[in-house]
């Protein structure tokens, strides 16, 4: 117990600064609509990817695939999982059982893989893949039109809590059936997979959204009651899941970075020159690119200020970026290198579907006001968006339909809510909230967000 | 049916529905639990069709009602189709498995305060991160070892999670450098004795980016390489003797012979034969589609980078002596390595006490461009050539 009371609210006030903090970061709510842009965006990537598949099932996934069925089957429950030994000492080789049946099988098994069975920690790994276990060829198809279907729902954001959840386990399934033509941008498509299974990416710009807004205007309709806010309202969890994203994203550029650093061609900025000049990667099929290299290495100077520029810009962005793009004068620039650098290696290096994968990461870090502006201007630049916003045609839905306009008010709204529900239940309205004259909602008065109040927005 | 608490509500509330789902799936799920006794072939199809729309209907009972106790009650389903699984379908009974942990789990937190709730949500953010930071710091600077605490909270911790969500990379893309890509060259006979060489990836075949990209990923995938044999010495002597009696003379390249010898690691040599076997069922005869596959010779190619000087000297990037191949062996339509390319005879225990093998193999392979400018593609050479094994 501390005897200073001083000192003790002192440190109360520290620990408890550091709570909310921790509070604000992961669990303030957050407007949706990022997580349905990268559901979407995801949603596509992870479609083109299954759909390059279709041509290749028996290949990859069959019975005599490149890693046929026994093959794999031996590797997932019989492969060696070693650690240190907890002492100092390196383990010594032990002596072999009297027993001739199990002399052979330890034998065997260091034969096959050059470890003694009795100082691994595991065997094989834990995997779920639907491909283990089905291999008629028949309904291999069967089930890849249904995952294809699937991840087509989970895009348009239909039924999204499940397709969500299917969708991950269907791309696992072939990523664990078949790790030989797996790499890195199957990595990226899963983990932001398995975010938006936790979270609720079909909150926004979702058919189901456009379904319950249909829903609740039928439902304010039937009872005669004006109809309550219409936009997807901020939520906790949409906020926890974009974290999550952007922390991955963040360690994944900051360990890409530093293991670069590992190397004597990215001290010497020779890096980019392996990957301009490797056949088997860049365009070098094509004459004008070849003519554009042997240009480049006959003026040294040039040579030099490309490879080594090409070399810095990729570490800059890489090691860069999970520190710069927390702050909010930066993250503008940030996700354009990141947009420049992972465009000019996915047309350098032919890895256009890696670069849209770690893209797609990167939009958890888009302000949502940047994707209601974008969205705002696309309305207006269609033409059939823009007979719906007509003035004189919405007049009436204006009349009923009143919501938030900042995201402030919105999540100020969030926060009040939070008080009568769980925002992990997706913001339902609590029923004794009473209307506001005109159809919007008047909070109570403790719960009034003083934000909107000092902002002078006089809908709330 | 529910209605509004004021008594206005004419539309059905969510909370009977949600039970009645689970309910279906409950008896779905028993239906299916019930039909593991019959031994009709359909019955296992009925039944995965019955397991399937279970979980479907437990699935959408949670989400639309998410109650601590619907949530604890939902654990039945994955409980009953774990019953319903064949052993054999181990990776789904896994999957039940964590099914069931996980939705016991969403229960009990569902009951906790929510402040609770976040903490616990936050714990385990932080312990997964951990998890992907640990995973991520397994790769040492060359020469160095991964950290003790890594590899020991990696075997014994996160591992089969990690394992289990494909999260267990390591993201050092093109570090600690970049180095240059990896092809196969394939060279596959026929019973009638015809032959045809492939090339994996082939750009022709690959009709887009992601394409060819999966097929570099293949020969990549068996790079791994076991440490030098104990008797080394011998194995070079038995390759240069080869190489001056092989018709035309193969001369070893004027470079290290530890530098030509790359034996693939025990993994990659179970991945190759499976290569090799794939090959020989996928492959068909050009003009004859019934000629059986009688054996598979396969050669690792690097396709090595040239050094600028190189190219502003003239050198084309595709050049054909860019490629250094490792002759990985010749299989037998069942994938294994043909007796007389390599061959073992142990003893009872399974120890090695006679050793047959192609003196060429796992050595490299040189294509080299003459003095009068012509190049010398040894690994067609070799390919179409008879090897002799030597004890």
């Amino acid at each position: 117990m501390n005897p200073n009371p001083e000192s003790a609210a002192h440190d109360r006030a520290w620990t408890d600064r550091v709570a909310a903090s921790w509070d604000h970061f992961w669990f303030h709510p957050a407007d949706p609509i990022v997580l349905g842009l990268l559901r979407i965006c995801c949603g596509l990537v992870a479609l083109y990817v299954h759909l390059n598949y279709t041509r290749h099932l028996q290949e990859y996934f069959g019975e005599n695939a490149w890693i046929g069925l026994q093959t794999i089957n031996v590797v997932r429950t019989e492969t060696p999982v070693l650690a240190n030994p907890w002492g100092w000492d390196e383990p010594s080789l032990a002596a072999l059982p009297d027993d001739r049946q199990a002399q052979k099988q330890i034998l065997d098994y260091y034969n096959k893989y050059g470890v003694d069975p009795r100082q691994t920690v595991a065997m094989g790994h834990s995997a779920w893949s639907i491909w283990f276990h089905l291999t008629d060829p028949w309904w291999m198809e069967v089930v890849h039109l249904a995952v294809l279907v699937i991840l087509g729902l989970f895009t348009l954001g239909i039924c999204t809590r499940i397709t969500a959840a299917l969708a991950w386990l269907a791309a696992v399934s072939y990523i664990q059936r078949s790790p030989a033509v797996t790499y890195g941008m199957d990595t990226l498509m899963i983990a932001t997979l398995f975010y938006l299974m936790i979270g609720p990416s079909g909150a926004a710009l979702s058919l189901d959204r456009l379904l319950a807004r249909y829903r609740a205007r039928r439902r304010a309709r039937a009872l005669g009651r004006p109809l309550l806010a219409q936009a997807a309202p901020p939520l906790a969890s949409a906020n926890f899941t974009l974290r999550l994203v952007q922390i991955h994203l963040c360690i994944i550029y900051l360990f890409s970075g530093l293991s670069k650093m590992q190397g004597g061609m990215w001290w010497n900025g020779t890096a980019a020159w392996v990957a301009m000049a490797n056949a088997e990667i860049a365009p070098l099929q094509y004459r004008f690119v070849v003519d554009a290299l042997r240009y480049l290495t006959q003026h040294r100077l040039l040579w030099e200020i490309v490879m080594t520029g090409g070399t810095l810009t990729t570490l800059v962005i890489e090691i860069g970026f999970p520190f710069l793009i927390w702050n909010r004068s930066m993250r503008w620039p940030m996700l354009a290198g990141a947009l420049f650098l992972h465009m000019s290696i996915g047309l350098c290096m032919g890895l256009l579907t890696f670069a849209a994968a770690i893209l797609t990461m990167a939009i958890a870090f888009i302000p949502p006001e940047a994707v209601h502006g974008t969205l705002r201007k696309l309305r207006q630049s269609l033409p059939f968006a823009r007979r719906a916003a007509d003035p004189a045609a919405g007049a009436e839905k204006a009349a009923t339909n009143l919501e938030p306009q900042t995201h402030e008010a919105k999540v100020a709204i969030a926060l009040a809510e939070e008080k009568h529900t769980d925002s992990m239940t997706n913001g339902q309205i609590p029923p004794h909230v009473p209307a506001a004259p005109g159809g919007g909602r008047i909070l109570p008065e403790e719960t009034r967000p003083r934000a909107i109040i000092k902002n002078g927005n006089e809908r709330i | 049916m529910s209605t509004d608490p004021r008594g206005t509500d004419p539309i059905p509330g969510p909370v009977p529905l949600s039970w009645l789902l689970l309910s279906c799936a409950f008896l779905i799920t028993g239906a299916a639990w019930l039909s593991v006794q019959i031994p009709y072939p359909l019955a296992t199809h009925l039944r995965v069709l019955l397991l399937v729309l279970g979980l479907l209907l437990a699935a959408g009972a949670v989400i639309l009602r998410p109650t601590p106790l619907l949530l604890t009650a939902s654990a039945f389903i994955p409980f009953l189709a774990h019953g319903s699984m064949d052993e054999e379908w181990d990776t789904a009974r896994l999957l039940l498995r964590i099914m069931l942990v996980a939705a016991l789990a969403a229960g009990l937190l569902a009951t906790v305060s929510r402040r609770l709730r976040k903490f616990i949500v936050s714990m385990l953010a932080v312990a997964h991160f951990l998890g992907i930071l640990v995973t991520a710091s397994l790769s040492p600077p060359p020469g160095a070892e991964a950290p003790w605490l890594s590899l020991q909270l990696w075997a014994y911790v996160y591992r089969p999670y990690l394992n289990f969500i494909c999260l267990d990379m390591r993201y050092n893309f093109y570090a600690p450098d970049p180095v240059s890509d990896t092809i196969f060259r394939y060279r596959v006979e026929f019973a009638n004795g015809d032959a045809a060489w492939y090339r994996l990836p082939d750009r022709a075949e690959c009709r887009t980016a992601l394409e060819f990209s999966r097929a570099l990923a293949i020969p990549e995938f068996v790079s791994g390489q076991a440490a030098a044999p104990d008797d080394f010495a011998r194995l070079t002597r038995l390759r240069e003797d080869a190489g001056e009696n092989h018709i035309p003379p193969l001369p070893m390249p004027n470079i290290d012979p530890s530098a030509q010898y790359e034996e693939p690691s025990p993994d990659a040599k179970l991945y190759i034969e499976s290569y090799a076997h794939h090959i020989a069922v996928a492959k068909k005869h050009p003009t004859d589609p019934g000629q059986a596959v009688t054996g598979v010779k396969i050669y690792r190619v690097g396709h090595n980078v040239p050094s600028a000087k190189q190219v502003s000297e003239g050198m084309d990037p595709n050049d054909p002596t860019l490629y250094s191949a490792i002759y990985l062996g010749e299989y037998g339509a069942d994938g294994k390595l043909k007796p007389s390319c390599y061959h073992v005879e142990v003893d009872k225990l399974g120890q090695i006490i006679r050793e047959t093998r192609d003196p060429f193999l796992y050595w490299l392979i040189p294509i080299i461009r003459e003095k009068d400018g012509t190049v010398t593609d040894f690994v067609k050479l070799h390919g179409d050539a008879h090897a002799e094994a030597k004890p």
